[in-house]
């Protein structure tokens, strides 16, 4: 490998996230509020809601705001309704993106995000247009410190998953989407 | 930690991420150039109250990923 210059996607680039970190607190806000939404406030019982909390806990968000969250959307006061929305589109240099969101104004929504488009050398397509370039997939991410590659290997198998890659200094395991649920519930589990 | 009778033992726990994402399969090559204005679209994408999740399938060397990443 010595001299091989390797190309790297990305999505892999580390930002400023400390800048970010208010914007993230707010967008998994949003995912809490819309999971409690549509079901129960238990994560036991709402999949969706247990997967936003997780993601909470990773990003140390404040026990604060993610109660609050949780009480804004069981309080009957808030009238929003977020819908998910997908957008898909050409960036500079012929490169592809797919922009997931969470909107109570789709209109608002898809004007910002085409202006953002065109504004940096794309253009947004139809929904389809770049899809068929990605593939939609369950990523679990942990540390190389919960086990050897053969250990967390064993495991990946066992939690019904496809694939594990060392990547990024942290073991990427990947499932299918309908698994991804078992899986992760699985490997949170595991015993070491 | 869980104390399961005899010996502690260590549960792997929360995940430091985990997700449903779109991963590419075809990649597209950036220039340095390319790259920057990429890096541009997704950060004012991200930026966006209303956006979750932004994926993209550009790629480029590592060099110029370290420098955009700076």
């Amino acid at each position: 490998m010595a001299g091989h210059s390797q190309f790297k996607n990305i999505m892999y680039r580390k930002g400023a996230q400390d800048a970010k970190r208010a914007k993230m607190f707010a967008k998994i806000a949003r995912e809490i509020f819309v999971s409690v939404r549509g079901g129960l406030a238990d994560p036991s019982s709402n999949p969706r809601l247990r997967a936003a909390l997780s993601t909470a806990r990773a990003a140390n968000m404040p026990k604060d705001n993610i109660d609050r969250a949780i009480k804004k959307a069981l309080g009957g006061d808030d009238n929003s309704h977020y819908e998910e929305v997908r957008y898909e589109g050409f960036g500079p240099g012929g490169t592809a993106l797919i922009v997931e969101g969470l909107t109570d104004n789709r209109n608002r929504t898809v004007s910002d995000v085409r202006t953002a488009f065109t504004k940096y050398g794309g253009s947004l397509g139809e929904n389809g247009s770049v899809s068929f370039m990605f593939e939609r997939i369950g990523l679990v991410r942990y540390p190389l410190s919960v086990g050897s590659y053969d250990n967390v290997f064993e495991a990946v198998i066992e939690a019904g998953a496809e694939n594990l890659e060392t990547e990024d200094n942290a073991f990427e395991i990947t499932s299918t989407v309908e698994s991804f649920g078992m899986v992760r519930d699985y490997l949170v589990q595991k015993i070491w | 930690m869980e104390w399961f009778g005899i010996i502690w033992c260590k549960k792997y726990g929360d995940p430091l991420e985990a997700k449903v994402i779109w991963r590419p399969t075809t990649m597209a090559s950036c220039d340095e150039d390319a790259a920057q204005s990429l890096l541009k679209l997704i950060d004012v994408l991200e930026d966006n109250d209303d956006v979750q999740n932004v994926y993209s399938n550009g790629e480029m060397s590592e060099d110029v990923l370290k420098k955009l990443s700076a």
